[in-house]
């Protein structure tokens, strides 16, 4: 993979493509609305949880550096700006900003090599790098699904496109076009998040 | 279908030789178009780097009613039949680099117009007539041509291709128009611009749509460069 890691936080930039969950969520935070949390969580824990795995080398401290990150997406949620950056990308700059805290602060203990061994080498570009991956994830969630169904299919499953017309019962020209409109659309989303050379 | 749809089709090798060769030629001239192609390459690279738990999930991936799909089945079967099941990727199918690499040493120079008038001298059956494959730049007088003498088998003879600089070299592919593409051979272009070479096939011809001959370097990886010299159909029109 083209290494396009950057230094900083993803670059922040009016969103452009409304996402009416996301926007209902926005709302609920700046009003400071104690379900909402739970609602983060639901529709962003996937993607904020996997990049805290990956970029933490132990699973138990990812999991407490999650609820941190979601305490402070509540606490902050009143100062989010919209117009600033997406609600996916102002939570991944949260989630990486604990995340780099998280490694300065660990201190050495006794852990299995393993954990050791696949923590080596990840410094904040990798972090960065991380975080591109699983911002593109969260991306996913915002074409339609059966879009990103194919694509999944495609892509992870590496399933030809008969076979995934066949696995899903449409005609390969639909399969085609998905796929085609599907990585048009990440790619504008992408654009319209900030990153014009990649993600944001 | 908008820019960046095309840029997309472009780059899943959904674009048939001659919106592909249009495509090849909008790149020449135009920058933006290459900014934007060159920008969507590493989101293909980002997507297929991504681990399983990474996707969302969907109900749309449920298996399709039998009747639904019955009617292609056989088609998915002989696909799956000849089609490498590992390391499947876009533009990079390479299961048989290895293979391709060791093709290099039988190239045969003169001897391809022999074997392309007269088969492997068996005897047998008349050879399929030879197919052709055209340049997909408009300045290029590049062609070649494909020869079947046996059913396992393939003559390749190219003529007025540039000669393969240091660290380049061609590969030709089979190639179905959807997004398969298999290696089946690597060659060098001497400084006459020709080049033959006889080589066994790695999956039958007929499940393809394209031979297609793209340019690489050696320096940038084995997977397809997305320049493709050479391109012509698997089957006589």
């Amino acid at each position: 993979m083209p290494n396009r890691a950057h230094d900083g936080p993803p670059r922040q930039r009016r969103r452009s493509q409304a996402d009416p969950e996301e926007q209902r969520l926005a709302r609920a935070l700046r009003a400071g609305d104690r379900d909402a949390v739970a609602s983060i969580e639901a529709r962003f824990g996937r993607v904020l949880a996997g990049f805290l795995r990956d970029a933490l080398p132990d699973p138990g401290g990812a999991e407490d550096v999650l609820q941190q990150v979601l305490l402070e997406i509540w606490r902050r949620g009143p100062d989010y700006d919209p117009e600033r950056a997406s609600l996916l990308t102002w939570m991944m700059t949260i989630a990486r900003s604990r995340a780099i805290d998280e490694r300065r602060r660990r201190r050495p203990e006794p852990v299995e090599p393993a954990v050791v061994a696949a923590s080596a080498g990840a410094g904040p570009a990798e972090v960065d790098r991380l975080l591109e991956r699983w911002h593109l994830a969260g991306l996913l969630d915002r074409i339609p699904a059966e879009e990103a169904a194919v694509l999944r299919l495609r892509f992870y499953e590496e399933l030809a496109q008969p076979e995934i017309a066949e696995r899903i019962g449409i005609p390969l020209g639909t399969v085609k076009t998905r796929m085609v409109r599907g990585l048009a659309r990440l790619r504008q989303l992408i654009v319209e998040e900030g990153g014009s050379d990649g993600h944001a | 279908m908008d820019t960046r749809e095309l840029v997309a089709a472009y780059l899943l090798g959904e674009l048939d030789p001659a919106q592909a060769a249009e495509f090849d030629r909008r790149l020449q001239s135009d920058p933006e178009l290459r900014v934007e192609v060159e920008a969507m390459r590493p989101l293909i690279a980002d997507l297929e780097a991504l681990p399983g738990e990474a996707w969302p999930d969907s109900e749309a991936v449920a298996p399709a009613p039998a009747a639904v799909t019955s009617g292609g089945e056989a088609a998915v079967a002989r696909e799956a039949a000849i089609k490498p099941r590992t390391g499947r990727r876009l533009w990079s199918l390479r299961p048989a680099f290895a293979l391709g690499a060791l093709i290099v040493a039988l190239l045969l120079g003169g001897a391809a117009g022999a074997l392309l008038a007269g088969g492997d001298g068996s005897g047998g059956e008349a050879p399929a007539p030879a197919l052709t494959l055209q340049p997909l730049s408009s300045g290029s007088a590049a062609s070649g041509e494909v020869a079947m003498p046996a059913p396992d088998e393939m003559v390749l003879t190219v003529t007025d291709l540039p000669p393969s600089q240091q660290g380049q070299y061609y590969e030709l592919w089979l190639l179905d128009g959807d997004e398969q593409t298999v290696p089946v051979a690597s060659f060098r272009v001497g400084a006459d611009g020709t080049a033959s070479l006889r080589v066994p096939l790695p999956a039958d011809p007929a499940a393809f749509r394209y031979f297609d001959v793209s340019r690489q370097h050696a320096a940038e990886g084995t997977e397809h460069s997305a320049d493709s010299v050479l391109r012509g159909p698997t089957a006589p029109s």
